[in-house]
């Protein structure tokens, strides 16, 4: 029966927030990944029926949400705070949205990363989301003018903004820094530069902040350590469906066949153990039984793919 | 790739929701003779009240005679008009919804104020609702200019209070009076404002309503004949007083005048009228339709051919079958239950996973037989030993069907108290002789009675979802509400694509498909069929505990009545809370009341009988055939409807089921056979 109920939950999770990516045979693909049920022995596909019936998934509107929420909450409402403060709390609105547009100038968006990559790639929906003007976003290299030996910043340019979908370990947005955003404090330290996110691990984010020089950094869904989902103190084996479901076994399945597929991660890098994803892409924190394909290593079919990068050529 | 973003062909379920070709072509008859439109009556003069449940279909058999359908039917002018000639009457249908009746109340006003004002405010409405349909009737028919004018002129003259600017046509009539409606809405609305009521009254009651009618019927010869129907629909939004204006208009009909009002079961709240106060009476001063019942009453075939035609249309409509003609065999298209006699298909899959171990229900039987320690009455405690050889005398491999066939008549013999190994023996070698062909065996007797039952605990001691399979089925389930057969059928379609099936076009639609289907569709009608605010959750609570009861005892070990979905009580000693709860569920329609009721077995009393609806079923695994019947005392009654405290139904749950299970069948240890555990039990054989 509980395979009913959760059979009976995905579809619901299918036919709303996942905009009928699947049918059931995509599932039973994936499920057939997992070993037959043995009399007498938990299941392994309720295993990973219980786990998919948890996965969050995020899809375009949700995700377009969320850029508002960002934009709003973190660049936005702060700004108009500190600007009416400073105007000891007046109410003349016309007066803070010239004050705001003023501020709003000297503000440049960056996506995190690559140009090819998730975090650039969100700049597009983030600027149609909030009615932003375009010369407000910029690659890396025209925050510069002057030349090569004696660089300075863009004139104007107070506040640099990085954006990026997903802080999971935080160890890609320390190397960044590490890379461009100590320069840049190098080069003009009164610039701000603030990390802002969608979705970031506790851990992921206090390592961010303490290892990278951004001035501020913050995620709108800070993901704490109840979301590692197979950990004892995970929020999805809370009110785990009865006796049918264990949560020692299942992170013991997950191991086992998370190293078949990533031998170095097999619960997701950084050990993250993730239940995400997003229309775009799958995180690589989330385990790796819903996103591999096996590589040549195994034949698995995943059930959200994930589109990694090449580094190589 | 199969995508599941095929067009439901059941997506829109409710007549309200659908535009005037939609009505024209879901509609659905039985043939004639037997016709809902011919039991309507359409152009009778004896008003006719359609009373029925959500989603019984009045709304659509209203607006199906309405005077927008006979227009697409017959088209306007003077075809329009030889074609209502023909049908003999002209449908005016309005929704009472529309009225925002709540409006005419309170504010500070009395309430005959309010009676009058709400009179006036519907000659108006129902007014240009007449006026509406005639001016398109007639259309651009010049030929009817002269008697048109006279119409209005006689139509002018209705009012008590001259009108400020003479109409000279129809749409001049029409527009005067939404005038004086749209007047009387500013006087209504800002009444809680001004606590004032500066309405005129110009016209006296009725003089729109049935003059209207007399006049055009009067002035144009071809409709002199044709009677002008009001068909109010959703009556149920009404107030008790205005319902009472209403029935006045009933009462003091006019010719050529018919009304059809269309009622939610539980949505009449008098008939008594105004003035004097007299009560219509049915057959007297009305004619009442029960629509949801005589859906339900007719025969099998008449109920599989309507739905079978409801279903088509859709299907038709939607592109999945070419034409009416019956290209599609509706009950091919879905997996049905097991009906092998042996039910060999199911249990084969499971005795294939499970190989030859011991079957559940064996080992609970086992677990009972040892925990039997010396209960008043029963048989002596059972060594393990010995309730092993019951268990491998029981034990039929062949057929698990069989099996607990046999187990089910050893609980049997277990309550007579009879010798349990010799029981055991005996039920052993019948079983064998069922399996070998043999007639009238044990097992074939109480299977012909029991064998739903056996399959379903069958079912349930397997760890299987219960079986709701087939369109035969669903047909029954909906109960006489067409909207629960489309809305079951709509979710069937829904999981039958998520299955990755090709429903209706390739293949059939698996059980699965149809066991998730049904259960949403439970679902859905347990949380939409309720009655609003307090009265809904006890509704609510009444059903679960009833339908919680009869499944303890369906599933129990021993039930003593077959198919059992159905209860019966002496009302006269329910107390009025419980009759209260009860009534409201059959107004709901979550209970069906069996006119003729149950009768007593022990005297001549004839008792009233109630059956959950069938679509309740599977969310309490219950049948949805009724054969059996429980009879409950009025206390039962009240502790499973209006309990005073939460543990008189637990009470009563363990009374009722404690009598079906073993070992104690009921029955209490007495002071003899306590000692009597100390004594050695039935030793090995």
């Amino acid at each position: 029966m509980i395979y009913d109920e959760l059979t009976w939950k995905v579809k619901t999770l299918n036919d709303t927030i996942w905009e009928r990516r699947f049918v059931w045979p995509d599932i039973q693909a994936w499920l057939d990944n997992f070993a037959d049920d043995v009399e007498g022995a938990p299941s392994e596909r309720l295993h990973a029926l219980f786990l998919l019936s948890n996965f969050t998934y995020f899809n375009p509107l949700l995700m377009r949400t969320l850029l508002r929420s960002l934009y709003r909450d973190f660049v936005q409402q702060p700004a108009l705070i500190r600007l009416r403060r400073r105007r000891k709390g007046t109410l003349d609105i016309a007066s803070l949205e010239a004050a705001y547009k003023r501020v709003q100038r000297t503000m440049r968006f960056v996506g995190m990363g690559n140009p090819a990559e998730s975090g650039t790639h969100l700049l597009y929906y983030f600027r149609q989301e909030n009615d932003l003007p375009t010369k407000l976003f910029v690659h890396l290299h025209e925050l510069y003018e002057g030349t090569a030996r004696s660089p300075k910043i863009a004139q104007g340019v107070r506040y640099v903004i990085f954006i990026d979908d997903f802080c999971g370990s935080g160890t890609q947005a320390v190397r960044y820094s590490k890379a461009h955003v100590a320069r840049i404090k190098e080069i003009a330290p009164n610039t701000k530069l603030y990390y802002y996110c969608l979705f970031a691990t506790s851990a992921g984010l206090k390592k961010v902040r303490e290892k990278a020089k951004f001035d501020h950094a913050e995620a709108v869904c800070e993901l704490d350590s109840s979301f590692t989902s197979l950990e004892e103190n995970s929020r999805y084996f809370r009110h785990a469906a009865g006796a049918d479901i264990d949560r020692t076994f299942c992170r013991e399945m997950c191991h086992r066949y998370g190293k078949s597929l990533i031998h170095n991660d097999p619960l997701g890098f950084g050990g993250c153990q993730l239940l995400f994803g997003f229309a775009h892409n799958i995180p690589n924190n989330t385990l790796p039984i819903f996103w591999s394909d096996g590589g040549i290593a195994r034949q698995w079919a995943p059930l959200f793919r994930r589109y990694t990068k090449v580094f190589k050529w | 790739m199969v995508t599941q973003d095929a067009l439901n062909p059941f997506d829109g379920v409710k007549a309200t929701d659908l535009r005037d070709e939609q009505i024209e072509e879901y509609f659905v008859d039985f043939p004639s003779g037997a016709s809902l439109v011919q039991r309507i009556k359409p152009a009778a003069a004896m008003p006719m009240i359609i009373l029925g449940g959500k989603g019984s279909g009045k709304t659509h058999l209203m607006r199906y005679i309405s005077s927008a359908l006979q227009f697409r039917r017959h088209g306007t002018g003077p075809r329009g008009i030889r074609g209502v000639a023909r049908d003999g009457y002209l449908g005016i249908y309005l929704r009472c919804g529309g009225l925002n009746a709540e409006r005419f109340h309170g504010k500070g006003q009395p309430a005959e104020a309010w009676r009058d004002v709400f009179a006036y405010y519907n000659d108006l409405w129902l007014g240009q609702a007449f006026l509406s349909a005639v001016d398109k009737l007639f259309g651009s028919d010049l030929g009817e200019n002269d008697a048109i004018e006279e119409f209005v002129r006689r139509a002018v003259k209705l009012f008590d209070v001259p009108v400020s600017k003479r109409p000279r046509s129809i749409a001049q009539l029409s527009k005067c009076l939404a005038t004086l409606q749209r007047d009387t809405d500013f006087a209504i609305n800002n009444s809680s404002l001004t606590r004032r009521l500066d309405v005129q009254l110009r016209l006296s009651r009725g003089s729109l309503i049935f003059g209207l009618p007399r006049a055009l019927a009067e002035v144009a010869s071809d409709l002199a004949n044709v009677r002008f129907v009001y068909l109010l629909d959703e009556f149920e939004n009404l107030t008790e007083p205005q319902q009472q204006y209403f029935n006045t208009l009933l009462r003091e009909r006019q010719e050529p005048c018919g009304f059809k009002i269309g009622v939610r079961l539980y949505g009449m709240l008098t008939y008594r009228t105004l003035g004097a106060e007299e009560e219509n009476r049915e057959d007297a001063e009305f004619e009442a339709l029960r629509l949801d019942r005589e859906l339900r009453d007719r025969t099998a075939a008449a109920r599989a051919k309507f739905a079978t035609d409801l279903v088509r249309r859709r299907l038709l409509e939607a592109g999945y079958v070419t034409d009416g003609s019956g290209d599609l065999k509706l009950p091919e298209q879905f997996v049905t239950a097991d009906d092998d006699r042996f039910l060999r298909k199911e249990t084969d899959a499971y005795r294939k996973r499970h190989g030859d171990k011991i079957s559940p229900y064996l080992v609970t039987l086992r677990k009972k037989l040892c925990g039997a320690k010396g209960v008043s009455g029963s048989v002596p405690p059972v060594s393990e030993a010995a309730a092993d050889g019951i268990v491998q005398r029981l034990r039929f491999t062949p057929s698990l069907l069989v099996e607990r066939t046999s187990v089910f008549l050893f609980y049997r013999e277990w309550s007579k108290q009879c010798d349990l190994v010799a029981s055991a023996e005996l039920i052993g070698r019948d079983a064998q002789n069922f399996f070998d062909g043999a007639s009238g065996t044990p097992h074939e007797r109480v299977l012909t009675h029991y064998r739903a039952d056996i399959i379903a605990q069958l079912l349930r001691d397997t760890n299987q979802r219960q079986r709701y399979l087939g369109f035969d089925t669903f047909v029954t389930m909906s109960g006489g509400l067409p909207r629960c057969l489309l809305t079951i059928l709509k979710h069937v379609f829904t999981w039958s694509r998520f299955y990755g099936e090709e429903p209706f076009r390739r293949g059939l639609i698996s059980s699965q498909a149809q066991m998730h289907g049904v259960r949403e569709a439970a679902d859905w009608f347990f949380d939409e069929a309720r009655a609003p605010g307090v009265q809904g959750v006890r509704v609510r609570r009444g059903m679960s505990q009833l339908g919680q009861l009869l499944r303890d005892l369906r599933f129990s070990d021993k039930p003593s009545e077959c198919s059992l979905c159905a209860f019966s009580a002496d009302l006269g000693r329910v107390s009025g809370a419980a009759q209260m709860v009860l009534a409201e569920a059959e107004n709901w329609s979550m209970l069906i009341g069996i006119p003729r009721g149950q009768r007593d077995r022990n005297d001549a009393r004839v008792d009233a009988k109630f059956q959950v609806h069938p679509m309740l079923a599977p969310r309490w695994d219950l049948p949805i055939g009724r054969r059996g019947a429980l009879a409950l005392r009025g206390p039962e009654v009240d502790a499973t409807f209006a309990p005073v405290r939460a543990e008189d139904f637990e009470k009563v749950v363990e009374s009722r089921v404690s009598r079906m299970r073993a070992p104690s069948f009921g029955r209490r240890r007495s002071m003899a056979q306590e000692r009597q555990q100390l004594l050695p039990g039935l030793d090995d054989e």
